[in-house]
């Protein structure tokens, strides 16, 4: 599975909500009605990701999130039951997961097929997996497949409401990625090789030992929810010293597998990506991406070079 | 390739607790809807709707995990797998509005007792599936839908294609929508509720009934004889967020896709399971889908009379009355309902009829312009 182009935004809130409504219309093109916060982070990474390139019409719309669009379900709540009203035609369609699908579907003018798709403690790799194998079997040749996490205000609640502590540096963000099955779309600027999930690090640590990695070319990046005991286990037995340390000063949201992904693609950070996470129950997931060899080229850039030139 | 078959299934829904109750009540008329009073802005409204039956509107959690841990008990007990097969099985959870009626129940409770309130205290999609993981020690890889009524038709979709990939050996799809208020007066507020009773494809129609629905299927290599799931697509059709397209142009694509997907022709299906929202413009475009895909349309039979539209569960509910219903040799029929073909150039199946085997068709469609289209088969 090629990833040909990526887009994201990330941002740590502190105080105020920042307002996207313009950024998401400057990154589309479009003047988004009508939708809410959410929609617009979502779009903003999409827009980033897709930056004017026409999309195959067949493209699938693959899209995660951890929690999705807490704004607009918190107003529902706490109109119906502080003041007694029903939640508006527009808040209550909006609270159904694949309305963000739906918005970016038709903002960027495809209508493949459409999966809003999560996981609690991996909702970047669940959707991933999914397209892997869509893509595998050939049923799906392009593809949008993004995240989006947002924060609610106050954020002293909203810490409580996700599980963090009181200092927990929390954040928004959306990464959006291309996907193609082949050269179709032009060179890419990677290739994801496997993403798969496990029932205990052993299965894991046996996967990574018959994979045969190359561990002066690879990086290895541990995910949110991996302790550090078990990240050094997976260090011993992948032999890979170089540790990429890509959550140091990232905001806490759900989806940070993602910024992994599209850092890792744009910071020239190493050949391979050994991505390990974990959860508490003690499953582990493993994301494997390879960077393009140089001279591949991301073919939104040159749009993106002629519209910073202007 | 391997077939993913049908070892195991489970049901709650308003005709009862398992299948057996369930078939037996698919042979009556179906029930007229209850009705819950609602308080909206300086009225009370009154929303149609079919309960679980045999689940009392007592504790909103305890309710939803006992019928949730029925259901599933009741799909494990028939597939009998052994404890290794169990540990390693994935979890594909649909659902439009998970666990949603628990953290209403809770917010109301802090509410009233006055202090800091806060909503949506269990925020994660993926909470509902993490407690079934721990409750049933299921140490597969897990995915949640919600892709609205389409969400649990994808999660048997997704499990059977990884079966067939030998990306998995079992799966447990699990499909559930408790009724809770943002669903409820959210319906309301689009004005999509009936006046009187749920009348899919039928001139009379004006609307769709709420109902509650928890169901439970077990997926994984078996002997040819079973039921399994042939094929699938899904598509989006970004027509319009709550509305399909009544040229029936996105119906009939999703409808042309499963069928190259399940590798049959349209002349192949024996029946079609209709998403039937008795909605106007919804059975427009899923009637005008049909007749362009099909030159003899085949027989259509439409579920949600008789247990509501359950949204997220919908898709697996209906999927698990359907199959188990042509297993016991019928297909099902609403007599009065959907009988007259002039409007929408299609009718509901009238009569039971016998039927033992053959090549299905079951469509679900949702908010979002999420369009799913699933083909099983029993040889």
């Amino acid at each position: 599975m090629h990833i040909v182009a990526t887009g994201s935004y990330c941002r740590e809130v502190s105080v105020e909500l920042p307002p996207l409504k313009a950024l998401a219309r400057e990154e589309t093109g479009v003047s988004v009605r009508r939708i809410g916060r959410f929609v617009q982070l979502a779009l903003i990474g999409a827009g980033r990701c897709v930056n004017g390139l026409t999309l195959p019409p067949e493209t699938a719309t693959y899209f995660t999130s951890g929690r999705g669009d807490l704004e607009v379900t918190l107003d529902v709540l706490v109109q119906m039951y502080g003041q007694g009203h029903p939640p508006t035609p527009f808040s209550f369609v909006n609270t159904v997961g694949n309305s963000t699908c739906f918005h970016v579907a038709q903002t960027f003018g495809v209508r493949g097929r459409s999966q809003f798709v999560t996981s609690r403690y991996g909702p970047l790799e669940s959707v991933l997996r999914l397209t892997a194998l869509d893509m595998a079997r050939g049923d799906v040749r392009t593809a949008l497949l993004g995240s989006a996490d947002m924060c609610t205000a106050p954020l002293a609640a909203h810490r409580a409401r996700i599980g963090v502590a009181v200092d927990t540096p929390v954040g928004e963000a959306s990464h959006w990625f291309l996907l193609a099955a082949d050269r179709c779309l032009g060179a890419p600027l990677g290739v994801v090789r496997s993403v798969r999930s496990f029932e205990d690090d052993v299965s894991l640590r046996r996967h990574l030992d018959r994979l045969e990695l190359d561990p002066d070319g690879a990086t290895l990046a541990g995910g949110q929810h991996l302790g550090r005991d078990r990240f050094e286990r997976f260090m011993e037995a992948t032999g890979i010293g170089a540790v990429w340390a890509y959550r140091d000063g990232l905001p806490w949201y759900d989806s940070q597998a993602g910024h992994a992904i599209h850092r890792f693609l744009t910071a020239g950070v190493a050949r391979t990506l050994v991505h390990v996470d974990g959860d508490p129950s003690g499953r582990a997931t493993l994301m494997i991406v390879d960077a393009a060899r140089p001279g591949a080229t991301d073919p939104t850039r040159r749009l993106r070079d002629r519209r910073s030139a202007r | 390739m391997i077939r993913p078959c049908f070892l195991g299934s489970g049901i709650a829904t308003h005709l009862g607790i398992g299948v057996e109750e369930n078939l037996a009540a698919l042979h009556e008329p179906p029930r007229p809807p209850q009705h819950l009073a609602r308080r909206i802005d300086d009225r009370v409204e009154s929303i149609p709707y079919k309960p679980l039956r045999g689940f009392p509107l007592e504790s909103a959690e305890a309710r939803l995990d006992d019928v949730i841990d029925t259901v599933i008990e009741e799909a494990l007990d028939e597939a009998g797998l052994r404890p290794s097969e169990l540990g390693r099985m994935a979890l594909f959870v649909g659902s439009s509005s998970f666990d949603i009626s628990v953290s209403e129940s809770r917010y109301r409770e802090e509410l009233a007792a006055g202090g800091d309130a806060l909503p949506l205290r269990s925020s994660s999609f993926g909470n509902l599936a993490e407690a079934v993981r721990e409750r049933f020690g299921l140490r597969g890889e897990d995915y949640t839908f919600n892709t609205a009524c389409t969400a649990s038709a994808n999660g048997a979709w997704y499990a059977a294609r990884l079966i067939q990939n030998r990306a998995i050996d079992h799966a447990l799809v699990l499909g559930v929508e408790i009724i809770n208020d943002l669903t409820a007066l959210g319906f309301f507020g689009l004005g999509l509720l009936t006046r009187s009773t749920m009348q899919p494809f039928d001139p009379g129609r004006d609307g769709l009934v709420l109902g509650e629905a928890c169901s439970a299927l077990v997926l994984g290599p078996g002997d040819p004889g079973r039921f399994h799931l042939r094929g699938g697509a899904n598509l989006c059709d970004t027509h319009s967020m709550v509305a399909a397209n009544t040229d029936g142009s996105a119906v009939a694509a999703v409808i042309d896709q499963a069928l190259a997907d399940a590798e049959l022709s349209a002349s192949a299906i024996a029946a079609v399971k209709a998403h039937g929202t008795a909605t106007p413009s919804n059975d427009e475009a899923e009637a005008a889908g049909m007749l362009r895909s099909f030159a003899t349309v085949p027989p259509i039979c439409a579920l949600k009379p008789f247990i509501g539209h359950t949204l997220g569960a919908c898709g697996l509910t209906e999927l698990v009355l359907f199959y188990r219903a042509i297993e016991h040799g019928f297909l099902i029929a609403t007599p009065g309902i959907g009988a007259d073909p002039a409007a929408l150039g299609v009718m509901l199946n009238q009569t039971e009829r016998s039927m033992t085997a053959g090549h299905f068709m079951l469509n679900s469609f949702g908010f979002g312009g999420n369009n799913t289209s699933l083909v099983i088969s029993r040889s």
